[in-house]
């Protein structure tokens, strides 16, 4: 062996090892079941004409933290069962690169209350917030995590988009009735196609 | 540094499938059979080869479960395992900056 190769070696070696400390608790469960949530709750809201902008963020907030506290409970039997702490470095370095943009998606959640309470017109705001906060949120703890994370923090991100450029353009403007069915066709919906893809994924046997 | 140490390099890690085997299991507690399987692409057999040619030398701890009625294998390094890797990384760090020094 020479230099070269003793250095090549190292490289692997080190390869490997960050691969191996990636985030890789099964997460297709918890995507679904944050997609039925997401959808049950669009089709009450829309159907139950929940129309106060107050309704809609009491709604989505409790969908919001109902999730989170589902993922908790998820993540924290899956290290029971397989005889790990819960607060692994890679989880620990997952949560906390979530964090900071669902920080700036609560704070400005607040901020934006009071401004749509005066005025339901611009509810848009805040699916617009949400998905953006969500999705840089996703994309961030995807650098740290199993392959596909980051793909559907884009996802999120495009559909922020998209709303923001069809109410900037006038294609489109959002109702509060309407705004329950856009976080159902995008919380919902990307939600239920990505956790059906990790499913499929995560159910190879074992030999 | 002269060359000969690394002729002293554990043979048992030194094979590449075992030591790409024992760096993923230095950084992760546990490892599934199909993680270590999908990240490396070897194939079933030749992953329990190299599994068992670890588990004999006392580096790898091999742990069998049924977890929703399908077979679940997970291995994690044993502390003996962990000290020849480290070893072994440290003689090939050593290795390169002598080299490099010149």
């Amino acid at each position: 062996m020479n230099e070269v190769n003793a250095a090549e070696e190292l490289r692997t070696i080190r390869i490997l090892m960050e691969r191996s400390a990636l985030y890789r608790r099964a997460l297709g469960p918890l995507y679904c079941f944050a997609g039925a949530v997401a959808s049950i709750t669009a089709g009450v809201g829309y159907f139950a004409r929940l129309d106060h902008p107050m309704a809609f963020v009491v709604l989505w907030g409790a969908v919001g933290v109902s999730v989170l506290l589902a993922s908790f409970a998820w993540t924290r039997q899956q290290a029971l069962r397989a005889a790990e702490p819960v607060w692994t470095p890679p989880a620990r370095r997952f949560a906390l690169s979530m964090a900071p943009a669902l920080f700036v998606g609560a704070a400005g959640t607040l901020l934006l209350l009071k401004f749509v309470n005066q005025d339901p017109g611009h509810i848009w705001a805040l699916p617009l917030l949400w998905l953006a906060g969500y999705g840089l949120a996703l994309n961030a703890a995807g650098a740290c995590a199993v392959e596909g994370l980051q793909r559907i923090g884009i996802a999120f991100l495009g559909s922020a988009l998209l709303l923001g450029i069809s109410v900037g353009f006038n294609v489109g403007h959002l109702s509060v009735a309407q705004s329950h069915l856009w976080m159902g066709m995008t919380f919902g919906v990307i939600h239920l196609v990505a956790g059906l893809r990790r499913l499929r994924s995560e159910r190879r046997q074992d030999p | 540094m002269k060359p000969d140490a690394l002729l002293q390099l554990d043979p048992v890690i030194h094979e590449k499938g075992r030591l790409s085997l024992m760096s993923m299991l230095a950084a992760a507690p546990t490892l599934s059979f199909t993680e270590m399987r999908d990240t490396l692409g070897m194939t079933d057999g030749n992953l329990t080869t190299h599994i068992r040619t670890l588990q004999q030398a006392g580096y790898v701890a091999v742990t069998k479960s049924v977890r929703e009625r399908r077979p679940l294998t997970t291995c994690s390094l044993t502390p003996a395992g962990r000290t020849a890797f480290e070893g072994y990384v440290a003689t090939l760090e050593a290795f390169v900056t002598h080299t490099r020094r010149g």
